[in-house]
Formats: structure tokens, sequence, C-alpha cells
């Protein structure tokens, strides 16, 4: 027997996103509901800061980089979360430096189907068919995120869907097809605005393949 | 092709040690073609237009579809890249009265207007490869899949295609994107071109390499080029390279690996950071002994399962080391090559294994 999901892998991606919340660290959904109407039960905290001059001008370079990641879930799996006073909510003081390296994860769980992948309360690890994947670190560390990059490694990452544009394929969750919705000239921003982040050293593991 | 290979890490059954395991799956709505949206294609549709059909590209005569043209010349290069076992033809086409620059023996310069080729057969034709280069120094890349009766060749979509039929066994066949193109053929600064330089077309052709072909009697070595004044600048007395190797197996272990890895491993590209440099040379006498070096460093990218550390290559235990193991796999998170191969090349896992055993 073979199984594979049929749907797309935008879909899937925007399921995975929309269970976030029920999969995050300790979530109890009956808790985590908002207790007040307009709260976010998960804020993405940069959203808070687009301003409404932007509006008026098209934002370019790092400032466009800073709204795309604001507003296109980068947070959602590259910060780790944690358990706040109104549920789960990013970590900031560790923003997009990935799945914690302190973070050692026990081996998956075995899944019933139609049950195809899990979660780590962070959202940083994930474990599903293609074996377990971890979040990578965005900022700039040059030993343990991208710090050597170049903003044309980073293009060519999302154009390919590979590591580096060239290696292993870049892992689920990550809704590669979606972002490669972006031009050049955005990714080439977003690039530019992880560029100016502070640098988190963090070595995130490498993904393991599933069992034989 | 990215659709593609998420598609293959999503399979549930994982088709690891299986051919065709990189093949689409039911992701891909049951069509042959990629499913990439109009907007991710649009990325690509500023770059200068391609022949759209082979008979259009400048291999065959204009007058005479399926027949040469004379610029064409036959190469065949002494460590072939891997693909899957597919028979593989290659031309190069020179603008007329243009030469290729040797002067940098290891790092040839293409006249503008260059063409390559290279086609792929399995049961039967299924696709003709082209790079070109253009004016402004950058290479266009194309993929032109053969109709069932190799009638006509027509320009892929630039996000690949998959070819499913007789010609192919019935397996799936992936014709790359053009993003793949470029992810191997541009891992270096130098030129994109690989497999067509003075070590790949030495007069001293390895017989210990894998996968070697015996040239027809047409194709061209060094010193062709040099007497056809096809190439210009390189030392007319260094027409027979060899890799810097203490014994047979050393040499062709050492011409694979630069034959199928070297153009993301080496020293100048995006992978430099990791240390391990692949590339040989005609000119460094000390290559071969920097790649053996590379390759007993010890790395922490890549763990054995179960293991803590892991080295790339044991000396005597090729069974442990990372790069017979990966070499040996493909699981897509595992398998090296990461692209262009769903198929284990078991002519090269036992060369790198015998070299690796050999290593003291």
């Amino acid at each position: 027997m073979k199984l594979s999901l049929n749907s797309s892998i935008p879909a899937l991606s925007s399921l995975a996103l929309v269970a976030l919340a029920l999969l995050s660290a300790g979530c109890d959904p009956a808790n985590a509901a908002p207790k007040a109407k307009g709260d976010a039960v998960v804020p993405s905290a940069p959203v808070a800061q687009a301003s409404s001059a932007a509006a008026t001008a098209p934002l370019t370079g790092a400032a466009l980089g800073k709204k795309l990641v604001s507003t296109s879930a980068c947070h959602d799996c590259h910060t780790p979360f944690k358990l706040g006073p109104r549920g789960p909510e990013p970590d900031m003081s560790r923003a997009l430096s990935g799945h914690p390296e302190q973070l050692v994860m026990p081996p998956a769980p075995k899944l019933q189907a139609p049950w195809v992948m899990a979660a780590a309360g962070t959202n940083t690890a994930w474990a599903g068919p293609w074996g377990v994947s971890f979040t990578a670190n965005l900022t700039p560390d040059p030993e343990t995120g991208l710090g050597k990059w170049k903003k044309e490694h980073f293009i060519q990452t999302i154009r390919t869907g590979r590591h580096m544009g060239r290696g292993r394929p870049v892992l689920p969750p990550m809704p590669v097809p979606v972002y490669q919705n972006f031009s050049d000239e955005e990714l080439g921003a977003i690039f530019e605005y992880l560029q100016t982040l502070p640098a988190i050293k963090n070595r995130v593991p490498e993904p393991v393949a599933p069992p034989t | 092709m990215p659709a593609v290979v998420l598609g293959a890490v999503w399979s549930v059954e994982h088709p690891r040690w299986e051919a065709g395991a990189l093949a689409p799956t039911d992701l891909a709505h049951g069509s042959p073609q990629s499913p990439l949206s109009g907007a991710q294609l649009a990325n690509t549709a500023q770059l200068p237009s391609l022949p759209t059909t082979l008979a259009q590209a400048g291999l065959y005569r204009a007058d005479a579809w399926g027949q040469l043209q004379e610029a064409a010349v036959v190469y065949v290069p002494q460590y072939p890249l891997w693909s899957d076992g597919a028979d593989k033809k290659r031309w190069v086409v020179l603008p007329p009265h243009a030469s290729i620059d040797g002067s940098q023996p290891d790092r040839w310069e293409f006249p503008v207007g260059t063409r390559f080729f290279k086609e792929f057969s399995v049961a039967g034709k299924v696709e003709t490869r082209m790079i070109e280069k253009r004016a402004d120094g950058s290479y266009g890349y194309a993929a032109y899949v053969w109709d069932e009766a190799e009638t006509e060749a027509v320009l892929a979509a630039p996000a690949g295609e998959v070819v499913q039929g007789k010609r192919t066994y019935g397996e799936p066949y992936l014709v790359p994107a053009e993003a793949e193109c470029r992810a191997c053929h541009e891992g270096r600064t130098a030129s994109p071109i690989l497999g067509f330089g003075a070590l790949q077309l030495s007069t001293d052709r390895d017989p210990g390499a894998a996968h070697a072909d015996a040239p027809p009697d047409e194709a061209v070595d060094l010193r062709d080029l040099i007497e056809r004044e096809l190439l210009e600048g390189y030392p007319a007395d260094s027409v027979a390279p060899r890799i810097g190797a203490p014994n047979p197996t050393a040499r062709a272990a050492a011409g694979y690996l630069f034959g199928n890895c070297a153009h993301c491993h080496n020293a100048e590209g995006p992978l430099a950071d990791i240390g391990l440099n692949f590339d040989q040379s005609v000119v460094d006498a000390q290559a071969y002994a920097r790649l053996r070096a590379a390759a007993l460093a010890p790395t922490e990218l890549f763990q054995l399962p179960g293991e803590t550390h892991a080295r790339r290559a044991i000396p005597g235990d090729a069974a442990r080391s990372a790069i017979t193991l990966r070499m040996n796999s493909r699981s897509p998170i595992t398998q090296m090559p990461p692209l262009g191969t769903s198929r284990v090349d078991t002519e090269g896992v036992r060369l790198i294994s015998d070299w690796i055993n050999s290593l003291q």
C-alpha cells in the first residue's frame, strides 16, 4: 500500500498553520481562547509595528522584508513558542532563531492514520512521513544561522525548494510553494531584513530520516 | 521542481530504496506536468527566450532534421555524471570562427553563442538538454522533451516535467526545472559547463573510471581541440593530464568525486564553508591530497543513525562512512547527490568503498 496525501502542499501548509494554536506547548484550547474581542491568540509581534506611514510610500529593502516576515507567518515556526499568560506566544527573545538546540526531542510518536504529523509545542520540530524536521535559525549568526549566506543563496533556496538552492529538500511544513510567489526583489528584501536581526547562536539539529 | 521534491518527502510509505524514489505522488494531481502556479513560473518570464523546439536550437541541420550540423563536436568526459544509467550523448557547437580560451587550464572561457547539448535515452530518447552562453556572459538552460516517435523535441516548462511511458520502461523520469539546472551547473564561480574541461578530455583516459564509455572515433580530446584550433591558449604540452593519485583506485575514486560531486562540493561556491572540496586540477599537484584530507576530516553536519558523531570517510570502514552511506541512500533527506538521480549508483558506491577501505 502506498499512501500519499491527496492534497496540495500549500493547502497542507495552511492546515498546519491553522493547527498551530492547538498543537502549541501545553496549550489548552479553552485557555487559549481570546479573553477579549480583538485579542490575538498568537500574536506575531512585528505585525503591530507596521505603521500607517508605510502605506504612503512603497517599502523597499529591509523595511519591506520586515513587513513580509511579519505578515507571512515566518515567526510561527522559526520563533520558538512559549506558554504566556494568554496562551502560546512566540518567544521574541529568540526571534527567528529556529528550534532551540537545548530542546532535545524524544522519538516521534507513532500516529494512527489519517494522522500523519506531529509537532513540538514550540512549533519548531515536526514529525511526519518525511522524518523529523527542525525549523532553521534565520538570524545572522555566522556559525549556526544565515550569517555566511548571500542573498542569492536565500533566493535560490526558495526557488528550488532545496537547502542553499542545491542540497536536500527544504522539508515540511515549510510552505515553499507559497513563498515561491514572492519576486526575487521581495525575497531579497526578506533576506536583508533577516540580516539586521540580532544574531542568536543556536545550532539547530539536522533533520532525521524516517525509520527504515 | 520543488513540488515534486516535496511530494516525495510527503509519501507515507517511503520509497527510499526503490527506483523512482523521487517520483511525483498524488500531489501532482495526476498530471504529468509540474503543478507550479503561473505566478511561480512568472519569476522566470523575464529571461531571454529560448528556442521552443530542438529543431531550432542549432544542433541539427536546418535542412535535414536529425542530421548533426557540421559544427557539432562530439565529446565524452572520462568521469561521467551518474544519471540513473541513462545513455547520454554530448555535443558542443561553437560559433563560426570562434574558439575556447584555455589560457587558464582549469577554467576555460567559452565564446558567446556556444551551445552544449546532452541527449538522454532510457528505452528511447527522452530529452536533450542545452546550455547556451549569452551575450551578457550569463547562461541559458533548456530541456527539450522528445515525443514517443522521436520525431521532435519541444522545450519543457521552466518548472520541469515528468515523462513516463515505454521509453522510460514505465518509470517516471524527471526532466529538470530550470532552477535545478542552475543548482548543479552554477555551484562554482567559474563557467557552469561541466564535463567539458581539460581533465575530462585528457588523452590519458582513466581505465578504472566508473561508467567509462569508450569514446567513438569522432569524439574529440584535448589534442584534437588544439589541432582543430577550437581551443586557444591551452599549453600544448599538457594534453594528457591525470589525477595525481597514488594508485589506480584512488585515481578513479577522485575522478568519480570530481565528476559527480565537485560541482557543489568545491572551494568557491555556496557550499565552500563546509570544507569539502572534491575539485581536481590539471595544474595543482596537491588536488588529490586536498580531496583526501577533506574526505577524512570530521563532520558534524551528518549523523549516522544511532551515533552522535560521523566521519565523512573512516579509513578501512566504508560501511560507516558518511560519504558511502549517503551515496547508498535515496531517502530525500540523506541521499547524495541530492538531485538528478533516484537510483543508487552501485558501481560508484563500490568504487568509493574500495577507496575508503584502502585508506590508512
